[in-house]
């Protein structure tokens, strides 16, 4: 059988007009895309405040990315985060006391002191044993916890940039209940986990500098009140 | 014919021509999306470009900044697309301001300089139309740099709303929203004087500008609505360029927004405030003591300290945000509850101190107070269960205003890299403030942990010396002295209520006594035990110490608790073996038992303690004084005045714990000038046979008498004449009158007769007086009112007035009830009930006054069985509303009102003014109507007797 061939619909090129609008219209897209995503620094507000309430305490791959990244970028966001000094729990916990069984640690650069972080193990006999795993960027420490006392897990020396690091008790029974681990964490020395700004400090910093500026214009000397 | 890519419908070709549309349409076709992208690019630049410029930011916008200002944009556009309409009816109290259009763009405008003036307005507020004025309030961008702008509004005068005439609207940065509601309702509760406050709606020009945060100002009417009588507040306000030394150095860095009258001389006096800042700054450890025990409410000011304690509070540094009130007639000063930012977190209990705080700290007893409020505090209603039930409630009232507001922002939405991010105003949410809510109560609850477990702490130590034989004991055996040191090491004290001793087996006394500074404590003792009759206190004490962080508002020092020791001696035949102290916890009320103190301890204790007579630097090093070198309260003790005649030269105070008893027929006779103060009880035991005469030594005039002071409760005047006399005075306080009962309760007046007063003040003054009484009792010729009640509650029965220079009965606030009983002759009204009052008059004659009753200020009277006879006006009412607002009211079922020269009843023509008279019978009553008066109160056979009967009444008062 014979056939004829039609006439061919060949592809036709866009006008760049057509380009134009395309174009146009895609980076507008992006634009309001870019626009309406949650910004980092938006997120990790909220993650503060859900890690600090035990709202959330295993931070997902992304958040964590998210979190390292933006570490990386704004080198005062650490000591933002911080309760105090260069090494502490972001996570829910009172006085060391943790709360969940993952619990976020946050360590700048110059938290050069620190060493080990002490475990205070009062978990109820039921609970034990079980396994407490540190984990920091390329390392990893993990020890069996058998029975209530004292632990301690090394601490590789600190990177050049904020590290998140995430000390994870998984044993049979434990919960996101202090009572059910009853571990205390803290840091040893502690000096890197002492003093440190807080945000109200920030803002009088701020107010004073401002005073004393306005008290520089003026001539006069700041003394102490009787 | 309809062309198309596959030559059927038209859409295809609409989309082939896009396909091949030249450049020039594209571009058009292009520019909506351009400009949308751009618009929103450009707002986002704007927005944070202002705020950039509000905070005099230096660096460059990054990009990450700039789509978060984007993101802020298009959610707040989304948002507002979806948003529900505010709820109605709404659970918040709508005020509507009507501006003109010029009026708003000024008020805009204002924004950016540095006046903020007022413009005119109409308030629309519970159905009524107000005129005020309005204008932004706060320098913070936060305040005036977004659409919603934090307002004062003031009231023309004579218009209130709820009482109050000038209130701010504040836009609220905070993203906890009712952090600072919380906290003032809180004080309020406890009685501290603190603004009104709380969530409005406002409207401007018929716009919905959202939730506002509603607060009254610190002004008289914030004294009144709190049951205050009017008098001095200041503010402090140091500007940025002073010292902050300044600011305790001299008045001139305070505001006073409050003063006792409306007067110049009132308002340009600031005496009051250079005596407190004078005791601050220079008042050596005594005479600081002195001062906090008389006239500081120590009570008010551990109950603010306390909640700052408790939320963490840090305003009120050594520079700023400072608001003291004097009351005239406590004569005390108290501190205003006006600004907390509380929900913070440190180990410090006082984040920060300043001057007044450190002198308190420094004061024995005052540490101890406070802890005690503070534990009560955060056991009760701050309890983090109890707190979070209130912020419960008052969200659940607040959220579907909250989700409605197309302008609720905050800041501190971001971490804190820098102030900028933190400063950032962004617009807040239901799921951001669900978040901020659970944080800052999380916060809230480690921090209540914390105090608790500080606070429930045992401090007592004892340490045990050797000992020794007592050189010349009492007769018997030889006794034995040991030294015994108590400490206190912790934030509460404890009062010490026994000691348990163990004495070897062999010893047949195992009694002991206990004696401090020489003096032996009343105790009763054996079988090893000693129990006090009265608890013995042991404070806790402090210093101060560098603070860490330095800086002009948080000062250089702080204070610390500092372990002290109270050294005692017990004596005993036998050597104890041990000795184990128990006493009260002073904050818990918990039972604690004394532990051996460690040497550490006793390491700590400090080398020097600061003199009485020392006027502490408020320097490091500083250790506050023993509570023992300063005058310890002398314990409860009797004085007895007279029989016969008692001259007294000069002026007495009579502390709270002195109680007095003037023996009847008793002659007091006091020197020109001299005064009697009570701040205890004193009982005038007069008998109407042998009354008691109060009266000057010679011809000069004495000074006045004044109960002053809860300590006086239970006080009573039987049968006392006083003749002569003027007023007295002590310390700051205010005496209006010859007598005054000032701050005090369960007062009686029995047969006193005031007359020939030397003074033309009014003759007795009850000022904040609870359940008095005062019966069978006259006041001839008072130079002033005769009687004076601000703030009381009262019993008047069988009292007679018989001329006076201003009112018979004066009244402010107060509750009276009056029986039986005649005003004559009053130059002003015979019974004037302002400011409140509510008035019960029975069966009593107002007569020959020049208005008989007047009713002001939203006071109620009730006449039941009375006559108002010939005064120029008989009843008048009407309605000053500078400070209540309301309906005054005089109400009657049968009221006569005779003779009347002027009018029977004058009633101010306000629609708001009501007189419910009831019938007023204009004749004097016919008989079997108001017999009781006519026989038993006037003691006459005929009302026809009666105008004679009053002459001869004026006649005899002078």
């Amino acid at each position: 059988m014979k056939t004829r061939a039609l006439p061919g619909r060949r592809w036709t090129p866009p006008s760049v007009g057509f380009c134009s609008i395309v174009l146009t219209y895609s980076l507008t897209l992006a634009f309001f895309a870019w626009g309406l995503a949650t910004p980092p620094l938006d997120r990790i507000w909220e993650l503060r405040h859900q890690l600090k309430t035990g709202t959330v305490y295993a931070l997902t791959r992304a958040d964590r990315e998210l979190s390292s990244r933006a570490l990386k970028r704004y080198p005062a966001l650490a000591e933002a985060l911080l309760p105090a000094g260069q090494i502490g729990i972001i996570s829910a916990q009172r006085d060391g006391w943790v709360d969940t069984p993952e619990v976020t640690i946050l360590r700048t650069p110059r938290a050069t002191h620190t060493r080990r972080i002490l475990l205070e193990v009062h978990t109820p006999p039921q609970h034990l044993p079980f396994r407490a795993t540190l984990d920091g960027p390329g390392w990893q420490r993990a020890i069996e916890v058998l029975a209530r006392g004292s632990l301690a897990l090394e601490l590789p020396a600190p990177g050049i940039e904020p590290e998140l690091l995430s000390l994870k008790l998984e044993g049979a029974g434990l919960r996101a209940d202090p009572s059910s681990i009853a571990v205390r964490v803290s840091f040893d020395p502690p000096g890197d986990s002492e003093a440190g700004a807080t945000e109200e400090e920030d803002e009088e910093q701020e107010r004073d500098a401002a005073d004393e500026q306005a008290r520089g214009r003026s001539g006069q000397n700041v003394e102490r009140p009787r | 014919m309809a062309h198309s890519f596959c030559g059927r419908t038209p859409y295809p070709g609409v989309l082939r021509r896009l396909y091949r549309a030249s450049l020039l349409p594209s571009l058009v076709i292009c520019l909506p999306g351009v400009l949308l992208a751009l618009w929103y690019a450009w707002s986002a630049y704007a927005q944070l470009d202002r705020y950039r410029r509000a905070v005099r930011h230096k660096g460059p916008i990054e990009l990450e900044m700039l789509q978060i200002a984007l993101y802020d944009q298009l959610k707040s556009d989304l948002r507002r697309m979806w948003m529900a309409p505010p709820p109605n009816p709404s659970q918040l109290d709508a005020y509507v301001l009507h501006l003109t259009r010029q009026d708003f763009s000024t008020l805009e405008d204002s924004a950016d300089g540095k006046e903020r003036p007022y413009v005119d307005a109409k308030l629309e507020h519970g159905g009524r139309v107000l005129d005020a004025e309005v204008r932004l309030r706060g320098d913070r961008h936060w305040h005036v740099a977004g659409a919603q702008k934090s307002l004062k509004v003031k009231l023309d005068k004579g218009e209130l709303v709820e009482g109050h005439r000038v209130f701010n609207l504040i836009n609220d940065p905070t993203p906890l929203v009712i952090g600072e509601q919380l906290v003032l309702e809180l004080a309020r509760e406890a009685g501290l004087l603190a603004p009104v406050s709380d969530f409005v709606r406002l409207k401007i020009n018929a716009k919905d500008f959202g939730v506002f945060h509603y607060e009254t100002a610190a002004d008289e009417s914030l004294l009144r609505n709190a049951g205050r009588l009017p008098g001095s507040i200041y503010e402090s306000e140091l500007p940025a360029s002073a010292a902050t030394e300044e600011l305790w150095r001299a008045p001139d860095h305070w505001a006073k927004v409050a003063s006792r009258s409306d007067s110049d001389a009132d308002k340009a006096d600031r005496r009051d405030l250079e005596r407190f800042l004078q005791q601050v700054r220079s008042g050596n450890a005594r005479e600081f003591h002195d001062f906090a025990r008389h006239e500081l409410n120590l009570e008010a000011f551990a109950e603010l300290d306390a909640l700052e304690v408790a939320f963490g509070a840090e305003e009120r540094d050594f520079r700023e945000n400072h608001s003291y009130y004097f009351d005239p007639y406590r004569g005390r000063w108290e501190p205003l509850a006006v600004q907390f930012r509380g929900f913070r977190d440190d180990p410090a209990f006082n984040l920060v101190d300043n001057p007044v705080l450190l002198r308190l700290k420094l004061d024995p007893g005052y540490l101890s107070l406070r802890d005690q409020l503070l534990y009560e505090f955060l056991t009760g209603k701050g309890a983090p269960a109890a707190l979070r039930a209130r912020a419960a409630r008052l969200l659940a009232r607040l959220a579907p205003e909250l989700a409605t507001d197309p302008y609720w922002d905050a800041y501190h939405l971001l971490p804190r890299i820098d102030a900028f991010h933190r400063r950032m105003v962004r617009p807040n949410t239901l799921r951001r403030l669900g978040l901020v809510v659970e944080s800052e109560f999380t916060t809230y609850s480690h921090r209540h942990a914390q105090l608790v477990g500080e606070l429930e702490r045992n401090p007592l130590y004892l340490d045990l010396g050797t000992p020794e034989p007592v050189p010349a004991g009492p007769p018997g055996p030889p006794e034995l002295r040991t030294p015994l040191r108590l400490l206190i090491d912790g934030r509460a004290g404890v009062a010490l209520q026994a000691l348990g001793l163990s004495f070897p087996s062999a010893c047949s006394d195992a009694s002991a006594r206990l004696f401090r500074q020489g003096e032996e404590l009343p105790a009763v003792s054996g079988d090893g035990q000693l129990t006090l009759k009265q608890e013995l206190l042991l404070y806790p004490s402090a210093a101060i110490v560098a603070r860490p962080d330095p800086s002009a508002r948080r000062g250089t020092v702080r204070a610390q608790e500092l372990p002290i020791d109270y050294p005692l001696e017990l004596r005993s035949r036998c050597a104890p073996e041990r000795v184990l102290a128990r006493g009260r916890h002073l904050a818990s009320d918990a039972r604690v038992l004394s532990r051996p103190t460690p040497p550490e301890l006793l390491a700590r204790l400090p080398v020097q303690r600061l003199g009485p007579e020392q006027v502490p630097a408020l320097s490091a090093g500083e250790a506050a004084p023993h509570p023992w070198q300063l005058a310890a309260a002398t314990g409860s003790s009797e004085v007895l005045l007279g029989p016969g005649e008692v001259r007294i030269d000069t002026s007495r105070v009579f502390e709270a714990e002195q109680t007095v008893r003037v023996a009847p027929g008793t002659q007091l006779r006091l020197g020109p000038g001299v005064s009697l103060v009570f701040l205890g009880p004193v009982h005038f035991l007069g008998q109407r046979q042998r009354p008691i005469v109060i009266s000057g030594a010679g011809s000069e005039p004495w000074g006045g008498i004044a109960l002053q002071g809860p300590g006086t409760r239970g006080s009573e005047w039987h049968h006392v004449q006083l003749h002569g006399g003027t007023h007295p005075s002590f310390r700051s306080t205010e005496y209006p009158a010859l007598v005054n009962v000032h701050d005090s309760s369960d007062i009686v007046f029995e047969d006193c007769q005031f007359a020939d007063q030397a003074s033309k003040l009014d003759t007795l003054h009850f000022a904040y007086v609870q359940a008095a009484e005062i019966r069978d009792s006259s006041f001839r010729g008072s130079p002033g009112d005769a009687i004076d009640l601000e703030y009381s509650s009262v019993r008047l029965r069988l009292v007679r007035i018989a001329g006076a220079g201003d009112d018979g009965l004066d009244l402010m606030g107060s509750q009276v009830k009056l029986s039986d009983s005649l005003v004559i002759g009053a130059a002003g009204n015979g019974i004037s009930a302002g400011e409140e009052s509510q008035v019960d008059v029975q069966n009593s004659l107002v007569a020959d006054c020049k208005v008989g009753v007047l009713a002001k200020n939203a006071a109620q009277v009730a006449l039941s069985g009375s006559l108002l006879f010939r005064n120029s006006t008989g009843v008048h009412t009407y309605q000053r509303t500078v400070r209540y607002a309301g309906p005054s009211e005089v109400s009657a079922n049968v009221l006569f009102v005779v003779g009347s020269s002027e009018a029977a009843v004058d009633r101010d023509d306000r629609e708001h003014d009501t007189l419910d008279q009831g019938r007023v019978l204009l004749d004097l009553p016919q008989r079997g109507t108001l017999d009781h008066v006519l026989e038993d109160v006037l003691e006459l056979g005929d009302w026809e007797q009666l105008p004679r009967w009053l002459d001869e009444q004026k006649r005899r008062a002078p």
